[in-house]
C-alpha cells in the first residue's frame, strides 16, 4: 500500500537499507566479485563438494510466493472435487 | 480450449444458498446475477485512521485502496443494486475522517445504483449525507441479507461479521487466505476491508452455524475461488 501511495516513505527506505545490509551485503559481494575477476575456475563436478552442501540444504527451503500458493489451492479443491465423485 | 475460455471457466465459481446460484467472484464479493445484485462484506473504510487516533500509526490508505479494489469488481459486474453488509464504515466517527476525494470517489460509485447499507456493529448509524438507504436486514427471494450470523439453523442467511479465512494444507504447503465458507443453506463472506483481519474458520466462532453437515470453503485464490473440504482446512 505504501509502495503505491507514498513510494518514499521511511519506513520503506529502511526496509530497503536492511534488505541490502542485513539479508544480503552487497558491497562486501562487490568487492569480492572485483577481487576474484578473472581469477574464476569453472569445473563441473560429478558429485556435491563438501563446500556446496549448505547451500544444497538451502534449497527448497525458502518460500517462493505466488504461484507455489495457487498451487496449494488447486491440490485442496481437486481433493474435494475427487471425493465428491466417488 | 483456447486460453480465453479457460480463464472464463476458471473465474466464474458459483456458491449455492438456499438453492439460488450466486456467483463468487475472486475479488471477495458475492453476485446475483439475474437480480443484478453485488454483495460486499465488512469493508470497514477508514479503519487506518481510527488506529492513528490512537496513537497506532498505520498508513491512511486503506479507505482508497478498498475502494480502488471495489470499483474494479463493480465495473467488471455492473449491479443495479450493490448491498453493503455492515461494518462498512469502522466506527460512527469514520464520516468525519474520511478524506474528500474518498468521499466523492464513493459518491461517484454509488451513482444510478441502488445503494443498501446493512447496519453492522461497527456502524450502527451512517455517516452524514453518505446516501444510499440503511436496513437491519433485507430478503430477496429466498436469501436473507444480515450483518451477524445467527446462531442455530438460518435458511437463506448471507452475513459477513466473522471475516472468514482458511489456512489450506495441500502435500506442497499450507496457505491462509480469506474464504467464503458456506453449506448450502447459508453463507459468511469474507471480509473486503484493506486492513480488516481474517478468523480461522476453525474458530469456535462458525461453530453454532452449521450442523452435521460439513461447510465448504470457497476460498480466494489470485484469479479464482477454490471450493475446498472442511478436512483440508486447518487450525493456524
Amino acid at each position: 500500500m505504501l509502495r503505491r501511495h507514498q513510494p518514499d516513505h521511511i519506513l520503506l527506505r529502511a526496509a530497503r537499507e536492511d534488505a541490502l545490509t542485513g539479508l544480503l551485503d552487497l558491497s562486501r559481494l562487490a568487492g569480492m566479485l572485483s577481487r576474484i575477476q578473472g581469477r574464476i575456475v569453472h569445473k563441473r563436478l560429478d558429485h556435491v563438494s563438501p563446500l556446496a552442501v549448505p547451500v544444497m540444504l538451502e534449497i527448497g527451503r525458502e518460500p517462493i510466493y505466488g504461484e507455489a500458493q495457487e498451487q496449494v489451492l488447486k491440490e485442496a479443491a481437486d481433493d474435494l472435487i475427487r471425493e465428491a465423485m466417488s | 480450449m483456447n486460453m480465453q475460455a479457460r480463464i472464463r471457466t476458471e473465474t466464474t465459481a458459483h456458491i449455492a444458498v438456499a438453492d439460488v446460484r450466486l456467483l463468487a467472484d475472486p475479488g471477495g464479493v458475492l453476485v446475483h446475477e439475474t437480480e443484478r445484485l453485488l454483495v460486499v462484506a465488512d469493508l470497514h473504510f477508514e479503519k487506518g485512521s481510527a488506529f492513528a487516533s490512537r496513537r497506532q500509526l498505520l498508513p491512511p490508505y486503506d479507505t482508497a485502496a478498498t475502494l480502488a479494489r471495489l470499483t474494479r469488481l463493480i465495473m467488471r459486474h455492473d449491479p443495479k443494486t450493490v448491498i453493503a453488509l455492515g461494518d462498512s464504515f469502522h466506527d460512527v466517527r469514520a464520516g468525519e475522517r474520511i478524506s474528500s476525494a474518498d468521499r466523492e470517489a464513493l459518491k461517484a460509485l454509488m451513482q444510478r445504483r441502488q445503494w443498501i447499507w446493512i447496519a453492522g456493529n461497527h456502524d450502527p448509524a451512517l455517516p452524514q449525507d453518505i446516501g444510499g438507504e440503511m436496513l437491519e436486514t433485507l430478503r430477496v427471494g429466498a436469501l436473507t441479507f444480515r450483518h451477524e450470523p445467527q446462531a442455530g439453523a438460518a435458511l437463506g442467511e448471507i452475513a459477513g461479521h466473522l471475516h472468514p479465512a482458511a489456512r489450506v494444507t495441500s502435500p506442497s504447503g499450507s496457505v491462509r487466505r480469506r474464504c467464503f465458507v458456506g453449506d448450502g443453506t447459508r453463507c459468511v463472506m469474507p471480509a473486503f476491508g484493506a486492513y480488516a483481519g481474517g478468523l480461522n474458520i476453525r474458530d469456535r466462532a462458525f461453530a453454532p452455524l452449521f450442523g452435521d453437515a460439513a461447510p465448504t470453503a470457497h476460498v480466494l485464490g489470485q484469479s479464482r475461488v477454490y471450493a475446498v473440504g472442511w478436512s483440508a482446512c486447518g487450525h493456524d
